[in-house]
């Protein structure tokens, strides 16, 4: 669902309060936090969408990876996972196997386990987990954190969103398949981790509203303004030639159309404009590093096998525009 | 006027696009007109049809829209999209180094090849034109290729450096601007010396 209508909806939900309650719906972030005792809190998300690609298997995989980044993006490890699915009567239930096992492989890559799980018959199949992890309550890390000086680093490429349209569209070589699949099947494990040794204090994980629609969100809760280098920024491959031949989801446009008036693009054509609201599925992580550290923690998530990460921008103090992109 | 009409109503990407670009596929169209009903649509055709050279109109409002996309008059016919195959850049008319008798049996049976999974362009250059003008042996080859679909383009400066006819047998006559384009734009050159 879009922003804008989320926002509408969820204002109509009376506020509850609970003094354990350290993270709820206020802030907009990736999971809930939960105090259990003076060192443990509970991190509770939950995540499920329709199929991204045609591979069940796959499908399995890349939902799993996405709903467990929230529990990484928070500074949490998951300890356990209930499947959540929707299937049609007319499909072999092999395929519901499948989706099943993919979600499953990827669980316990993460170290946790499927605790459970439920299913309703549905037209077309949806799956995703609600994900429980724990972390200690110092150690969380919020999308409140962000502090002027900080420097911004995204973990995974941008443009799951153009190129799993591009791919419905069979525009696509297998080369760019096979990365685009992998980006979106990969655990942010390794750059939680990260986060984790380097003790940072603030994370989103970019997934449906798209790089600037999170990191709006992460400005907004940190009281901070946010900078971008279009140019910095790690793309997948082909993703600027299919936004330019009009291959753009939906969401990438009413992402844009919520976050109208508040952030200042410069010297971007209308196709580029759009990646940065393009919706992502199982994106990287979006995380603010103080300046004096960003060098090591960057060779850090290199040599963990997070590639792609890059610095793409900084915070700076709260401003007229709540993002700016610079060219 | 030759115009075709698409209800792309209820579509989501992207089908509207893919449509409209098939259906400006066909030569004897000269515009297409594409009936959407919501923004993004309307924004992803509109996007497509201006940067592939067309000429663009958006009629309509309050939640339907006709765009009209316009052939424009006398210029080369769109650029195929992107990522529909690669770009063969063929710089000889012998395949590889060695035996010229050997090299014009292997090209004869890399386009035979290149038939079942045709590329989206064939450019001709240096000698590579020998093969796309009169007398060559593989114009059925090639023949067969642009019923594909595949584009073949033959470098002017190199037809009248050989004194071939001005017009290649197949194909067209392009120049180093419109090669190099085709070149950037596919994410797969290969190229055959």
């Amino acid at each position: 669902m879009g922003p804008a209508t989320l926002a509408q909806v969820l204002r109509q939900i009376p506020p509850m309060h609970d003094e354990n309650l350290l993270v709820g719906p206020g802030t907009a972030d990736d999971t809930a936090v939960y105090r259990l005792t003076g060192d443990l809190a509970l991190l509770a998300t939950v995540d499920f969408f329709t199929p991204v690609v045609d591979d069940p298997y796959l499908f399995g995989q890349i939902a799993a990876a996405n709903a467990l980044s929230d529990i990484y993006a928070m500074g949490g490890r998951p300890v356990f996972a209930l499947n959540i699915m929707c299937f049609p009567d007319c499909l072999p239930p092999e395929v519901m196997g499948d989706i099943l096992r993919g979600g499953a492989d990827k669980v316990l890559e993460a170290g946790a386990v499927i605790a459970g799980g439920h299913t309703v018959t549905d037209d077309e199949p949806k799956y995703g987990l609600a994900v429980t992890g724990l972390a200690q309550p110092a150690g969380v890390i919020t999308n409140a954190g962000a502090r002027p000086g900080d420097v911004l680093v995204l973990t995974k490429p941008l443009g799951t969103g153009v190129l799993a349209a591009a791919l419905k569209g069979d525009l696509l070589d297998e080369d760019t398949i096979n990365q685009v699949t992998e980006s979106m099947r990969t655990l942010n494990r390794e750059a939680g981790a990260a986060m984790t040794r380097f003790g940072l204090k603030a994370c989103t994980d970019i997934t449906g509203f798209g790089l600037l629609g999170h990191a709006a969100e992460m400005a907004r809760a940190s009281g901070v303004s946010l900078v971008f280098r279009y140019g910095a920024l790690p793309l997948l491959p082909r993703v600027e030639e299919m936004a330019a031949m009009g291959i753009i989801p939906a969401g990438a446009y009413s992402n844009r159309e919520y976050l109208e008036g508040q952030v200042g693009l410069t010297g971007l054509d209308q196709a580029r404009e759009l990646i940065l609201f393009d919706p992502q599925t199982s994106g990287g992580l979006l995380t603010a590093v103080p300046s004096g550290q960003a060098g090591e923690f960057l060779a850090q998530l290199h040599s963990h096998g997070v590639t792609e990460a890059r610095v793409v921008g900084g915070v700076v103090e709260q401003g007229s525009s709540l993002i700016t992109v610079e060219k | 006027m030759n115009e075709k009409r698409l209800d792309c109503r209820g579509l989501a990407c992207p089908h509207p696009v893919i449509q409209t670009r098939k259906a400006l596929e066909d030569p004897e169209v000269e515009a297409v007109v594409i009936l959407v009903d919501n923004a993004a649509a309307r924004e992803n055709v509109s996007l497509f049809a201006r940067n592939g050279g067309y000429g663009v109109g958006v009629t309509g409002q309050g939640g339907l829209w006709e765009i009209r996309v316009q052939k424009k008059d006398g210029e080369r016919p769109a650029a195929p999209a992107p990522g529909d195959g690669p770009v063969y850049l063929v710089t000889s008319n012998q395949f590889g180094q060695g035996s010229p008798e050997l090299g014009e049996v292997l090209i004869k049976s890399l386009l035979v090849a290149l038939a079942e999974d045709p590329p989206a362009t064939l450019v001709f250059l240096n000698t590579g034109v020998f093969l796309a003008v009169a007398g060559s042996s593989v114009l059925p080859q090639l023949e067969a290729l642009k019923d594909k679909g595949t584009e073949i383009l033959c470098c002017g400066t190199c037809l009248k450096y050989y004194r071939l006819e001005e017009k290649p047998a197949l194909g067209r006559v392009s120049n180093m601007l419109e090669i190099t384009e085709r070149l950037h734009r596919s994410g797969r050159v290969i190229t055959v010396a």
